[in-house]
């Protein structure tokens, strides 16, 4: 009696996890209650723009403008970049959660999911932002992949690279699409306040699809020659027209929001000396004090206006200025002044030059500079932008360039582009013989991409445009 | 899987039905040596789980079986011993057994077995060690004592992390440590990393000291730790277990009529002081170029670059608030008082912890229970730097009836402190104090009465390490209950039946202050950081035995598991402080909300067989059956089995005579065991998207009211499959001399395949990483464990303890056209997972050489820097040693540990970056030259040029920041005297007539001494604490040297 009962026990213990058992495996769990796994479009683009944005006026703008010698690097890895010690190893982030597995894997989505709920705005967006990326990625890394990647959920982890001349063929057809897709009269899903840069105005995109188109046309200066500056002109007929239209993607006051160079400076103080000699003799010597150095520039302790040369020993040196420098400060993706000085550059440089017109887009190149960063001074302008068919250089529009596109990658173009004319000297101390005129490819594609990543040899070598 | 729960059911029942009368046995237990009577003595009946433990007059009394044979006698330290039962009365006398061949140590899921039954290695440590070694953090307890296992205690911070792995590391990246399980129930060992988990693989390095969970445990409870290092040893444990487990049992009461409640005191005060410092220069005063500046003069002269100390003074000028002795000024020009340095090791406090237990225990005919409370305070060498922990232990056992035992535990634990930003951020302690200029007295005050900060550089720069310790503080508060009850039933002679039900419980809530005016975020910042874990864990066994002949004996075990894991992290960050010292998130003006949840299950049955051949041959087989969530749906399930022969060689007759051999036994096993990947590796997903970049914390959504997706990092893979381990194992455990001399050596290989890692992917695929069955890699080792007793007489004893551990570890493979895998550190220095080498290589940048290793230099002299980072040498050590020798002279013991780690290279980043301040003791030697070993890129000659070791050449290549890590490599091997302990035990004759049972006074000094060839400090420290990243020592906090003061008393 006494066995049957433990045995009644033991067999419904037994059948009791039996049961249990097929239920205790619930495969339900495994879903990650953290993360979703499908979003709407309208919270993809916000992010790729802040992608975009946070690279350009970070490490983007870091690298570049410190060998441009806009600003200096002083004070630890910041001193290497200044003497161009750049490692594969650094540019792992831009490369990847910037890049590749950033903004343009997240726009490639937003692509894609537009596609299917035929939503062209949205798509005509995405892809003037690729344009965009693209570009400044093929400008300091050469040949990259694009229509090969973002294929890791099929299966295939590498992707194939094009040469930089396919990359430029890419972005024009996207930007040509783009424009295209605007005009569309309907759109299931079209951007609206969530788009950070424009706040979903058809319009304005349409005038940056333009606008980027006679960037990339002028990049190809020294392959394509007069077809570079007469497709830039045709472009920028119907890129923008004043200050407004400008590209820009705005940063705010809270700690989540803050530009990118405010929390560089404020995280890693020393790094950025201040800007760099170059930059402060430019400004000192354009005209009697261009009126931007002290918008640019704060005086140093002794109410002076110093860089810091190049790779030189420490010493003090004007700080960035609070309009670029300040927590909420703008970062420019692309500029209306920006656009004025690629007309000034496109007459002036074409086979039959129109000096003429030259000249006063180079004049409304500048205004327009000094306005946007609220420096305008008509006494300094009716002597310094009144430039005439006969007082116009390429010399005065290339560094008039370099001024205006102050702390953006796009004078690390035109330095290629026109390398004798800013006569940058080798920093002190430099790691390299030469400035660089590329960035290394990073280390994440060394060892995972390895048998598709084309060997650089230095960074001393040039991109494909750079002739 | 339902087969197997049938044959289970099927099996239970069948064997159920056999019963039988009972009869009572009573005796007393004398001691051969000298005839004292030996309370605490199990008693057993033979082949039975049926016994009970004599009482304190050495007696017992149990009701046996009418057809009982023989009873088993077991106590530690005496050999083990049979009698047969011929009547109701059995006494027997029992001897000492030297070094304990018949000892019992527990095995996987809490069995029980004779330590030359084993077919596996198994190693232990006496609760007396652990009590001995007066460790907080009883992971410590264990290091230099038990052969194939190594720990790295990650820092000399009260309430700090310790590593520990056995036989090597086993995963990539997986954790390799191994499975904590506290009587039956495996408890978590975590160490949870706080701050916003937005900055993911950058936080490794923010932030303080945390604990890793073990140290919950409070030492004085444990009787006994048994380490099981081999797949056999583990492979009952399944999945949990792949890197070996750590078995903790607790001291529990004894059942036995009339025995008096036994209280143990033990009490202890230790003193702690920083053991090894990096050597400083105290020649050069603050400033550049040899050109004085104070913390007031421009920022770009915050340096130690400044003119010899010696030829300035102070001007005692008042207004110049950075110093009370203000400015220094070329000698005769100031008031004549000569300039002071200040040494940065003032900055350390002598540490102090007071450790307090009591335990209660006791028990009847029936029942048993222990009850203890204990309370620790620790105070660090860093100032404010506190960690308190307090636990309430209760078990109680009881006989229902003599078949139906029921046994209940829960442990509270309550624990925390104030733990020191340490990272390597503008806050961390170490960064701040060390690049102090060396003319600058951090002590003289770290805040101005309007609240700005007062430091070396004029409130910029780094954060004065008093500010640190005062005003950034985490404070972290564990409330912990780790429970677990159990019933057992004796169905018969043959057969019983366990359910075992546990749970580890833990809320972890942390508050971390940035003050307004912190360098590291100068708004301020309150963080909330709660950890919530809740393990369950549940046990069905059922054990028969059955003596198939007289010689011939069989167990078998066979077992249901299920277990699961929930883990919640909830993270408020609140920026942009207000009011200053209010560190509540109602201060704060924007904040960042997290939330993360990770959970899992799985359930597995198993079994083991066990035959017993005359005590000459030990054979088991083993095997689980587990199914898993975090694998795929449809491929959620794997098995693996094992398989052990233990062969008592000295039980043939050829070996019986030899009178020298005491016991020789080979022994031999193989498993196969395996780990699953984590949870939700399958899924891809979207995360809240988040930008920075290494150098700045950066932007986050929702973006101004907006909120961003991003397509997530990782890539799902829905093909994984368990990681498995083929681990080999052969040994041999020798006693020669009755026992005066033994040897046991164990030659291991692990072969680990289809390794789970992330796998780092090209940015291009669209997303950085992917959870692959991804590499192979091997472990081979040989364990040696040698000891003697050189002298024994009455009066005075002499043993010694070697224990010899050589791993090599090979990465194998590694996923398909991938040769390494990152496993954390910095840009420039870091540890990889590199084929072909041993796991935890360090990479770093190099100098540009040429194909025959050699630098190129150019005409002056000067190397260039490389692009490419380069393999700069492993962190693995190439071998360890303990060496233990205790001295025994009557109630006096004196035992030295010695530990060796040779081999294992460091990253001295710590020196790299003091050589740019100027503050490295290299620096003082400013301006010799130095002949790089090399040739001239040019001509391929040697080269002859001296270039000057100036602060020219230590501000750029000859820096750590961009300058090449290669020149920071260093030899972090060690011989340190470990523990040091003198323990003197009151004669029992002193005591006798007072209420004191026994007292003995001890002192234990922890790595009094200590040589390594490693400048930094010293080398056992980890950068990342307990995580697979070992090797770098970037401003890691210094260790310490200990001296133990301990009191135990029972009564």
């Amino acid at each position: 009696m006494k066995s049957k009962i433990i045995n009644i026990i033991l067999f419904s213990l037994v059948a009791l996890f039996l049961s249990s058992c097929e239920e205790w495996i619930d495969h339900d769990l495994n879903v990650d209650p953290s993360n979703p796994s499908d979003v709407p479009i309208n919270l993809i683009l916000p992010a790729a723009q802040g992608a975009i944005a946070y690279s350009a006026g970070g490490e983007l703008s870091r690298y570049t403008c410190m060998w441009m010698q806009q600003i200096s690097g002083t004070e630890s890895h910041a001193a290497g970049y200044e003497k161009y010690v750049l490692l594969e190893s650094d540019m792992d982030n831009l490369w990847k959660w910037y890049t590749y597995a950033g903004a343009l894997m997240d726009l490639k989505r937003t692509m894609d999911i537009a596609q299917e709920n035929s939503s062209p705005h949205y798509t005509a967006v995405a892809k003037t932002l690729t344009a965009y990326k693209l570009g400044v990625s093929t400008d300091v890394w050469n040949d990259i992949p694009y229509e090969d990647a973002f294929k890791g959920e099929e299966g295939q982890l590498v992707a194939t690279y094009h040469t930089q001349e396919e990359i430029y063929a890419i972005i024009n057809k996207f930007l040509d699409e783009a424009i295209v897709e605007l005009d569309a009269s309907e759109s299931v899903f079209s951007p609206g306040s969530e788009d950070l840069i424009y706040g979903g105005s058809l319009t304005a995109w349409k005038k940056a699809a333009y606008s980027l188109k006679a960037r990339y046309a002028i990049h190809l200066s020294k392959v394509n020659g007069d077809a570079a500056y007469s497709a830039a002109l045709a472009a920028s007929a119907n890129g923008f027209s004043e200050n407004a239209d400008d590209m820009v993607f705005t940063f705010g006051t809270p700690a989540s929001e803050q530009s990118p160079l405010y929390q560089y400076i404020e995280q890693r103080p020393g790094y950025i000396g201040g800007l760099g000699a170059k930059m402060i003799e430019i400004l000192k010597n354009n005209g009697d004090t261009d009126p931007r150095l002290a918008v640019y520039a704060k005086p140093t302790t002794d109410g002076l206006y110093v860089g810091h040369p190049a790779g030189a020993p420490l010493d003090e040196a004007s700080q960035i200025g609070e309009f670029f420098a300040k927590k909420d400060a703008s970062i420019v993706l692309m500029s209306y002044t920006e656009l004025k000085f690629i007309e000034a550059e496109a007459h002036f440089m074409k086979s039959t030059p129109d000096k003429a017109a030259a000249a006063a887009a180079y004049n409304e190149a500048v205004k327009a500079s000094l306005a946007r960063c609220g420096a305008s001074d008509v006494t300094w302008e009716t002597a310094n932008a009144s430039e005439t068919e006969g007082t116009i250089s390429i010399e005065k529009i290339m560094k008039g360039k370099y001024i205006a596109t102050f702390l953006q990658d796009e004078t690390f173009v035109d330095w290629r582009r026109h390398d004798n004319i800013l006569n940058l000297q080798l920093a002190a101390k430099a790691n390299t013989s030469e400035i660089p005129r590329r960035f290394p490819y990073p280390t994440n594609e060394r060892i995972y991409n390895s048998a598709n990543m084309p060997e650089y040899g230095s960074i001393t070598n040039r991109v494909w445009w750079d002739k | 899987m339902k087969k197997i729960a049938l044959l289970l059911a099927i099996f239970a029942i069948g064997l159920s039905s056999v019963f039988a009368q009972t009869k009572e046995i009573s005796g007393t237990v004398t001691s051969a040596d000298d005839g004292s009577t030996l309370p605490g003595v199990s008693v057993a009946v033979k082949g039975t789980t049926l016994g009970t433990i004599t009482d304190l007059d050495g007696k017992y009394t149990l009701k046996v079986p009418q057809d009982a044979q023989t009873l088993v006698f077991s106590f530690v330290g005496m050999e083990t011993t049979e009698a047969a039962i011929t009547g109701d009365i059995v006494n027997i006398e029992m001897a000492s057994d030297v070094v304990g061949i018949n000892e019992v140590v527990v095995t996987a899921i809490g069995i029980q077995k004779e330590t030359k039954a084993l077919g596996y290695s198994v190693q232990k440590v006496g609760g007396d060690d652990i009590v001995r070694s007066n460790n907080t953090n009883l992971v410590n307890s264990i290091g230099g004592k038990v052969s194939g296992v190594q720990v790295t205690n990650s820092s000399g911070t009260a309430g700090g992390s310790s590593f520990i792995t056995i036989r090597g590391m086993a995963s990539l990246t997986r954790n390799n440590q191994p499975l904590f399980v506290v009587d039956g129930i495996p408890i978590d060992n975590s160490m949870n990393y706080s701050g916003n988990p937005d900055d993911g693989r950058n936080n490794l390095t923010d932030g303080v000291a945390y604990s890793n969970r073990a140290i919950d445990i409070n030492p004085d409870d444990i009787a006994e730790m048994a380490i099981l290092k081999g797949g056999a040893a583990t492979a009952l444990y399944g999945i949990r277990a792949a890197n070996g487990v750590v078995m903790i049992t607790t001291k529990s009461g004894q059942k036995s009529e009339g025995r008096s409640i036994q209280v143990n005191l033990n009490s202890t005060v230790q003193f702690d002081k920083v053991n090894q410092f990096p050597e400083m220069q105290y020649k050069y005063a603050q400033g550049l170029g040899g050109d004085y500046a104070g913390a007031d003069g421009p920022w770009w002269k915050m340096f130690s670059w400044g003119p010899d100390v010696s030829t300035l003074e102070y001007d005692g000028d008042t207004d110049y608030k950075w110093d009370p002795r203000g400015r220094l000024v070329p000698k005769g020009t100031g008031n004549g008082m000569p300039a002071q340095t200040f040494d940065k090791k003032d900055f350390f406090e002598t540490g102090l912890t007071v450790n307090n237990s009591v335990s209660f225990s006791g028990g009847t005919q029936y029942s048993s229970f222990y009850f203890s409370v204990a309370n620790s305070h620790a105070d660090g060498i860093v100032p404010e730097n506190t960690y308190d922990k307090t636990s309430f232990n209760f078990s109680g056992d009881f006989d229902l009836t003599d078949k139906l035992n029921i046994a209940a535990k829960a442990n509270y634990i309550h624990s925390g402190g104030t733990r020191i930003q340490q990272g390597s951020n503008l806050s961390g302690i170490m960064l701040g104090l060390m690049r102090t200029a060396t003319t600058f007295d951090n002590a003289a005050g770290y805040e101005f009465e309007d609240g700005t900060q007062r430091n070396y550089r004029g409130g910029g720069g780094y954060d004065n390490p008093y500010w640190t310790a005062n005003k950034s503080q985490m404070n972290d508060n564990v409330d912990r209950l780790i429970g677990n009850m159990s019933i057992n039933y004796e169905v018969n002679d043959n057969l019983s039946l366990l359910y075992r039900i546990g749970i580890d419980n833990y809320t972890d809530k942390r508050k971390m202050a940035f003050a307004i005016g912190s360098r590291t975020v100068p708004a301020g910042q309150v963080q909330e950081d709660e950890h919530f874990q809740r393990d369950i864990n549940s046990d069905l066994i059922l054990n028969y035995n059955k003596q198939l002949s007289d010689k011939l004996n069989l167990t078998l075990l066979l077992g249901n598991n299920m277990f699961s894991s929930y883990y919640q992290q909830v993270y408020i960050q609140g920026d942009d402080l207000s009011i200053p010292e209010f560190n509540h998130l109602s201060n704060a003006s924007g904040y960042t909300v997290r939330e993360s949840v990770t959970e899992s299950r799985t359930g597995a049955f198993f079994g083991d067989l066990g035959l017993e051949y005359n005590n000459l041959l030990f054979f088991h087989v083993t095997g689980r059956q587990e199914w898993a969530t975090t694998l795929p749906e449809d491929n959620n399930s794997f098995f693996y089995p094992s398989a052990s022969l233990g062969f008592v060689a000295s039980e043939l007759p050829m070996f019986k005579d030899i009178s020298a051999l005491s016991f020789l036994k080979l022994r031999t096993s193989y498993a196969i065991i395996a780990n699953t990947p984590p949870a939700y590796a399958t899924n891809t997903v979207y995360d809240l998207a988040a930008y920075g970049d290494g150098s700045t914390s950066g932007i986050s959504f929702p973006f101004g009211g907006t909120p961003g997706f991003a397509v997530g990092d990782g890539l799902g893979n829905t093909d994984l499959k368990p990681e498995t381990t083929k681990s080999f194992e052969v040994g041999l455990d020798l006693r020669l001399l009755q026992n005066r001399l033994s040897f046991d050596f164990t030659y291991y290989n692990n072969q680990h395949e289809d390794l789970l890692l992330w796998v780092p992917l090209s940015g291009t695929s669209g997303y950085t990483d992917r959870y692959m069955n991804a590499g192979s890699m091997e472990n081979k080792g040989i364990e040696l464990l040698v000891s003697g007793v050189p002298i024994k007489t009455k009066n005075f004893s002499w043993e010694a303890t070697i224990n010899f551990t050589k791993n090599n570890n090979k990465v194998l493979e590694l996923a398909e056209g991938v040769d390494n895998v990152g496993l954390g550190g910095f840009t420039g220095s870091n540890m990889r997972a590199v084929k072909g080498k041993a796991y935890g290589s360090v990479y770093g940048s190099d100098w540009v050489r040429n194909d025959a290793g050699q630098i190129l230099l150019d005409d002056d002299g000067y190397p260039e820097l490389s692009q490419i980072e380069v393999e700069l040498g492993s962190a693995l050590p190439e071998w360890t040693m303990g060496i233990t020798n205790t001295f025994t002279y009557k109630n006096l013991i004196l035992s030295a540990l010695i530990d060796i780690k040779h081999g294992g290279i460091m990253w001295n980043g710590t020196k790299g970056v003091l050589q740019y301040f100027g503050t490295h003791g290299v620096t003082e030697s400013r301006g010799e030259e130095f002949v790089f070993d090399g040739v001239n890129k040019n001509t391929g000659e040697k080269n002859t040029k001296a270039i000057v070791l100036d602060e020219d050449w230590y501000t750029d290549l000859g820096n750590g920041w961009y300058g090449p890590s290669s020149q920071f490599i260093e030899d972090a091997g060690w011989v340190r005297l470990k523990e040091l302990t003198v323990a003197y035990k009151l004669p029992e004759n002193i005591l006798k007539g007072t209420f004191i049972k026994s007292l003995t006074l001890n002192f234990t000094g922890k790595n009094l001494w200590l040589d390594t060839p490693y400048t930094g400090v010293d080398p056992e420290t980890s950068l990342m604490g307990a995580h697979n990243a070992q090797g770098l020592d970037y401003f890691n906090m210094p260790g310490t040297k200990s001296y133990v003061f301990g009191l135990k008393m029972s009564f």
